[in-house]
């Protein structure tokens, strides 16, 4: 019964944690060292636990890491007055995990906040780009949808009844809603996904700071223009994956990616923002068909 | 995914399960220890999932389940098995093989030896039915179950749910800890955190001492019936040391045995191997419906 070992201890996820930038970066790795890297970065209000389906399935074919931001998942909360909770300044975290870790070359996962993060990191062009996963992840003003509009009116004009309404962004029935929203069959969706979020999300000083990034993200938009043409000019191979219901992140974006490159790959999927928690397994059998295509 | 996630209001309490599976499959049904829920279970029913019927409910006060209110409720081991056995019956379901896992075992055993006729074969895993499994973890327990206002013996007690403890409970003598998920303490912390749920707590460390005196009972339904059991055992765990696991032997006559060496939740450690055991098992022992 025991002969399988091998092979499932090499497909074993482990979990971990490395000091990147003085700041404490818990990570789940998966799949043997040797193979292809892939990089698999989520967004808010999650963490790693949002790939934790899909890592044993994508272990077969690749060396995975999948990291925690600072203030999400397992990963350390600097306090806001020592780190600068900005996404460039999260680009720089992972650049550093990458370095830490001696990663040249690797596939990136770019979802949520994530998308973004990573635009930043690839870039200054110091790592390698494998291929490219775009799930729910958007650097196109047409994708973005009617909820973080408004949240981006409302920080430009932070008075105290804005910020009433924008508080409700760290609150547990929008944590619920971007899980729920959009989703084909409710009964899939795993409490714990959004109940863990929430308890990490009550920890002392983290809605303000998933407030100030919130505040941050609008500066994003001032780099579309340069992503998308890194995109133009680079073709790299890519595969978008989306939930085609989300309402925090719209199709549109998903299209406005595919028209950029005329040789990616778009499949949407009848769900949500958090597409993997529906079809985690349909998603992770996309990426490594899409993988052994190229 | 092949997991879906179901509430059901069962004896007037709201109860969690997870399903997975055909329905016309051979049922395993998965009951969990102290202080989780069916989120131990979470990679084992994914695994399951292809080639059996699975149910994992969350007791009362635990998991996603209802906590009702400690003064409207008995949180007891015998009304754990009774609301287990209840969804079990509304479900419509007639045969089953149950998992039993530390306060699992208390629940199911008394559903096996009450039930025999519906019980197609039992896996335990840490989980007893013989004194001699009970070591000096328990300790505290015989403490409190001589005086229930111990308050020393309660405090002790209620470490092991508190956040060190807790992991504790996952990674020690667990071989290479680097393999434990920390979404466990952090997801059961989810719920223990909960106001009164301390008590609760207490409540079932208080009540453990009922399940004592049931042991010979077990024991005799054992040599009465001859169920088929698999033995997946964490031998390196300080709450129920493979001791217990070896005490199986004496009555269990169609016994398969399995020790690892691992703690308490050895699904973590040892999840792919314990998989492909219960697997090859039900496959064996089972009747496709």
């Amino acid at each position: 019964m025991a002969n399988k070992s091998i092979k499932e201890q090499v497909n074993a996820v482990a979990y971990k944690s490395i000091n990147v930038n003085d700041t404490e970066i818990f990570y789940r790795e998966a799949g043997a060292k040797g193979k292809p890297n892939l990089l698999l970065l989520h967004g808010y209000p999650s963490s790693s636990h949002m790939f934790r389906n899909v890592i044993p399935m994508l272990s077969e074919q690749f060396h995975i890491l999948a990291p925690d931001l600072p203030a999400f998942g397992f990963s350390a909360v600097p306090d806001k007055e020592e780190f600068d909770y900005t996404f460039e300044n999260f680009a720089l975290i992972i650049e550093g995990f990458l370095e830490k870790l001696k990663i040249k070359k690797t596939s990136f996962y770019l979802f949520d906040y994530g998308a973004p993060i990573l635009m930043h990191v690839i870039s200054k062009n110091r790592v390698e780009v494998d291929m490219l996963i775009f799930q729910n992840g958007n650097i196109y003003e047409e994708g973005l949808g009617q909820g973080i509009r408004n949240a981006m009116l409302l920080f430009n004009n932070e008075n105290s009844e804005n910020r009433l309404k924008l508080e409700k962004l760290v609150e547990f029935d929008y944590i619920k809603w971007e899980y729920l929203t959009g989703v084909s069959n409710f009964s899939k969706i795993a409490p714990e996904s959004y109940h863990l979020d929430q308890f990490l999300m009550q920890r002392a000083g983290l809605k303000e700071i998933h407030m100030a990034i919130k505040k941050d993200y609008a500066n994003n938009l001032a780099f579309y223009k340069a992503w998308q043409d890194k995109l133009r000019e680079s073709q790299f191979p890519t595969l978008i994956v989306w939930g085609e219901n989300d309402e925090v992140f719209l199709k549109e974006g998903a299209i406005a990616i595919h028209n950029e490159l005329p040789n990616s790959k778009l499949i949407f999927y009848p769900t949500g923002h958090f597409a993997l928690e529906e079809f985690g397994v349909e998603i992770a059998g996309a990426i490594i068909d899409y993988y052994n295509s190229l | 995914m092949k997991t879906s996630y179901h509430t059901r209001k069962v004896n007037g309490v709201e109860i969690f399960y997870r399903e997975a599976g055909d329905k016309q499959k051979p049922t395993l049904v998965l009951l969990h220890g102290y202080p989780t829920s069916s989120h131990m279970f979470r990679n084992l029913i994914n695994y399951l999932a292809d080639d059996f019927h699975v149910i994992a409910p969350d007791y009362p006060g635990y998991g996603r389940s209802e906590q009702p209110p400690i003064k409207d409720f008995d949180y007891t081991f015998e009304n754990f098995s009774n609301i287990v056995k209840t969804l079990l019956d509304e479900l419509e379901i007639k045969k089953f093989s149950l998992y039993l896992m530390d306060y699992g075992a208390p629940v199911g055993f008394r559903i096996a030896s009450r039930n025999p006729d519906q019980i197609e074969t039992l896996i335990v895993q840490n989980g007893c039915a013989y004194e001699e499994g009970l070591e000096t973890f328990w300790d505290p327990f015989r403490a409190l179950w001589k005086d229930r206002n111990d308050k020393e013996a309660a405090a002790t007690l209620s470490t092991f749910h508190a956040p060190d403890g807790l992991k504790w409970q996952y990674t020690h003598n667990v071989p290479d800890t680097s393999v434990v998920s920390p979404d466990n303490w952090e997801v059961d912390l989810r719920h223990l955190e909960r106001p009164e749920n301390g008590d609760i707590q207490l409540a079932l460390f208080y009540d453990y001492r009922t399940n004592v005196p049931l042991y010979p009972e077990w024991q005799e339904y054992f040599r009465t019936y001859n169920p088929e059991m698999l033995i997946v055992y964490g031998k390196d765990d300080y709450i129920f040391p493979g001791v217990g696991a070896e005490a199986f032997k004496k009555d269990v006559k169609n016994l398969e045995f399995h020790l690892f060496p691992t703690g308490h939740f050895a699904l973590e450690s040892f999840g792919d191997e314990i998989s492909e055991l219960i697997k090859d098992f039900l496959i064996r022992k089972t009747d496709k419906k």
